[in-house]
């Protein structure tokens, strides 16, 4: 009895330790796994005869993208391997693609979204795209898109898609209470924001919200700042008549009973709610027309699953008369602005290694240059892309009428808004100053705050949280 | 000499705990201890996250980061905030799980059902804080109960506004607090309670006390020490609450009182990831949280202690002094 009371206990110890230890060993193998990928890709590879490419993404889109640089340039697929290493969450991704780009297991092509571009742009580890051997005419791109992963002059990366913005409002409504037909006598009524808010007014009386939440302008008056909220030598710039401007015209909004929500709304249910009836418009831009008002503006779907069992829009609910699709139109509204990108970049490792670098810079020019496969991703995706040249030439074709803008050709209203686009006003501290813009809102849109206390705390706020701000 | 080679022989014997024990010791020290000291270094460094500073070239600054922390707002707000919500709750979280402990360990009451209603109580514990939080963000936002009924009783006049006032914020967070734990404290109080020799209470009635004079007289006294490490273990608790206040202000919750539901570990977390992700100062205001909670701890304690022991301790050491003096003045 003893005996076994002993064997017992010893292969009870033994197990405890043996888990602990699996643990750790567990992490020590993938890491040892991962070190071992990168000598592969660093010694040319040794079990297989392609170089293998090492991409990082914070998007679903890159796989496809890849695969169909490789179907149609079957030469690449010969002599390369493409590994990529999907991370969405936006704070997950930045810090996996800093901390490798540090150390040896570096990726060799990695894409941004347009809140860590420019952060990406100044790491130590990102080449630039002169070194990777990207050649393009700065000329025919927007030059907000190039502008905002330039350092020390150096253009570090380049965008495949712009982001305009635009303000897309109900036609339905517009014809019923404003006697508005086209998107042209729209934006002659709402071209400033005293009109906008005349608009709003009217649609008031007739029991249509004019926008869904207090946090619905905030993108498109903060895009339109003149300088960026931090300056190279770290001062505060603080653009006070804009934000000024754009608290009071949100206040107007909110007391005037024209907002649904007294609330920030953006990303909730009640935001999408709004979207099928009640509100009459949203700014947005052109992953958003696609992405977010297109599939939240239906009421009805046919039951389709994704992969998971969740249930997902399939194409056939794409009908007019499903909810609001088919009534929006498209305008620039009172400002321009503009709302995300992807942005591509290499690294100084693909930079100094010849096989790497054609790899890198092959796909990069894929996408960001070649007016041909441009021409075609444009057509086949909807994407709205980079280079002025390939969009001027498609702008016009039949196959941008959208159905759900009711046959407005989404393609060549982009094209005139992404030349009034300026993104010289952002800055790697942009999302602690959404978080500083959030707060203020509420302060004085809700809490009785004055202007100037709700202004003095976007300041208080970012030197809290910003070391070494001026 | 024979009782010591005993001794000796029994401690041999249990070296396989030893070996029980040492994975924990092992994983605690290199996880936990080293980078708990490292605290205290890079609290006196301007140090950021790899991604601000891909090289990790911080300065030492000296005491910079701690004189920042304190004057900053944010840290002051968090510092205010923070203990009010924990008092805000546990004094009725103290009170209701005395009052429960008492009747459940009442020989004259003999409540039925006791273990289904421990069962009950305990059960909010069992969920994990952030589960609660967002169950009370669905009450707390537009069309929620909570929201629905403020607008039925006039205190919001008009729907579209969510709630903003920042005692009503308070006072959820503390509600959540109480609700979460006084079926734990409850437990423990019923053990400590349990744990009185029950010839005490025999003794009282038999001399005819009431039920308030034995409650007061014999069993609070007694279950002063289980009182003290659940006030102390509560009050760490207390200073660093984050979950639930997390998820209130962060959530989706319509309800604008986000800044003034913050906490100081929110405070942490704000400084270590967001803006310049200033490592450093958020380790300065992470040791300040830990000299707090220490200093009242020590304070709770001193305050908690037994006085009348006390006292007897020191008399016995005076006479012990006396006798001695008595002893060497004899010889």
């Amino acid at each position: 009895m003893n005996k076994l009371k002993r064997v017992l206990s010893g292969t009870l110890a033994l197990a405890m330790a043996a888990s602990m230890l699996t643990a750790c060993g567990g992490d020590d193998s993938s890491s040892k796994a991962a070190g071992n990928s990168g000598d592969a890709s660093n010694g040319g590879g040794d079990t297989s005869d392609k170089t293998v490419i090492k991409v990082y993404t914070f998007t679903e889109e890159t796989q496809g993208q890849i695969d169909r640089f490789l179907e149609k340039n079957p030469d690449m697929a010969a002599k390369y391997e493409f590994k990529v290493t999907l991370e969405a969450t936006a704070a997950d991704y930045i810090s996996k693609v800093s901390s490798a780009l540090a150390g040896d297991d570096a990726p060799d092509l990695f894409l941004a979204d347009a809140d860590y571009a420019q952060l990406f742009a100044g790491l130590e580890g990102t080449a630039t795209l002169a070194e990777l051997g990207v050649e393009f005419d700065e000329s025919d791109y927007y030059s907000y898109m190039l502008d905002f992963t330039t350092v020390d002059g150096n253009r570090m990366a380049i965008s495949h898609q712009a982001a305009p913005g635009a303000v897309f409002y109900r036609t339905d409504y517009a014809e019923q209470y404003l006697g508005v037909k086209t998107p042209e006598e729209m934006q002659a009524k709402m071209s400033n924001w005293e009109d906008f808010k005349a608009v709003a007014d009217t649609l008031k009386d007739n029991g249509i919200y004019m926008v869904s939440g207090i946090d619905e302008l905030k993108r498109c008056f903060m895009a339109n700042r003149d300088t960026a909220w931090v300056d190279a030598d770290m001062n505060y710039c603080l653009d006070e008549d804009l934000v000024k401007q754009y608290l009071e015209v949100t206040k107007y909004l909110c007391d005037e009973k024209e907002t649904q929500y007294a609330a920030a709304t953006q990303w909730t249910n009640d935001w999408y709610t709004g979207m099928k009836d009640g509100v009459f418009c949203y700014f947005g831009c052109t992953w958003y027309l696609h992405y977010t008002i297109k599939p939240n503006c239906l009421t009805t779907l046919t039951g389709a699953k994704d992969d998971k069992g969740n249930p997902t829009v399939a194409d056939a609910d794409y009908v007019e008369g499903n909810g609001s699709y088919g009534k929006w139109a498209m305008i620039q509204g009172p400002m321009a602005y503009f709302w995300g990108g992807t942005w591509w970049y290499g690294s100084d490792k693909a930079a100094a290694d010849p096989a790497k670098k054609e790899a890198v810079s092959s796909i990069i020019e894929f996408y960001c240059c070649d007016a041909e496969a441009m021409t075609d991703f444009a057509k086949t995706s909807g994407d709205f892309v980079s280079k002025k040249s390939v969009v001027d030439a498609i702008k016009s074709d039949e196959a941008f009428k959208n159905p759900f803008l009711g046959g407005q050709n989404h393609y060549e209203f982009f094209a005139s808004a992404a030349d009034n686009v300026n993104a010289k006003t952002m800055s790697k501290f942009d999302d602690t100053f959404n978080t500083a813009v959030n707060d203020a809102t509420n302060k004085y849109v809700l809490e009785g705050a004055s202007i100037d206390e709700a202004i003095a705390y976007i300041g208080e706020y970012a030197k809290s949280k910003i070391e070494g701000l001026k | 000499m024979a009782s010591t080679t005993k001794k000796r022989a029994n401690l041999e014997k249990n070296y396989f705990g030893y070996i029980f024990i040492a994975p924990f010791f092992l994983t605690y020290l290199i996880f936990q201890v080293v980078p708990l000291i490292d605290t205290f270094r890079y609290a006196l460094t301007d140090a950021k996250a790899w991604y601000m500073d891909p090289n990790q070239a911080y300065n030492f600054v000296g005491l910079d980061q701690f004189k920042f922390v304190v004057n900053d707002r944010f840290f002051k707000d968090a510092f205010f905030t923070t203990p009010v919500m924990w008092i805000m709750g546990f004094i009725p979280q103290l009170g209701i799980a005395l009052l429960l402990a008492a009747w459940f360990t009442n020989e004259k009451i003999r409540v039925k059902g006791q273990g289904f209603f421990k069962v009950v109580f305990y059960m909010p514990n069992i969920m994990t804080a952030a589960t609660i939080g967002v169950l009370f963000l669905a009450f707390i936002r537009s069309n929620g109960f909570i929201h629905s009924f403020c607008v039925a009783i006039g205190y919001i006049e008009d729907a579209r506004y969510p709630i903003t006032s920042e005692w009503f914020g308070r006072g959820i967070v503390a509600f959540i607090n109480f609700w979460m734990w006084y079926g734990q404290t409850m437990i423990v109080l019923t053990a400590g309670i349990l744990g009185i020799n029950p010839s005490f209470f025999e003794a009282a009635s038999i001399d005819g006390a009431s039920g308030f004079q034995t409650f007061g007289r014999i069993t609070l006294p007694l279950i002063r020490p289980i009182m003290t490490y659940s006030l102390v273990t509560s009050l760490i608790g207390g200073f660093q609450m984050f979950d639930v206040p997390n998820m209130l202000a962060t959530g989706d919750s319509h309800a604008a009182f986000g800044p003034k539901i913050s906490t100081i570990v929110m405070y942490i977390k704000s400084i270590a990831y967001s803006g310049t992700f200033s490592v450093g100062r958020a380790c300065a205001a992470s040791v300040i949280l830990f000299a707090v909670t220490a200093v009242v701890s020590l304070f709770l304690f001193w305050i908690m202690r037994d006085k009348d022991a006390a006292k007897a301790a020191k008399a016995a050491k005076k006479r012990a002094k006396e006798q001695a003096a008595l002893e060497g003045g004899n010889i």
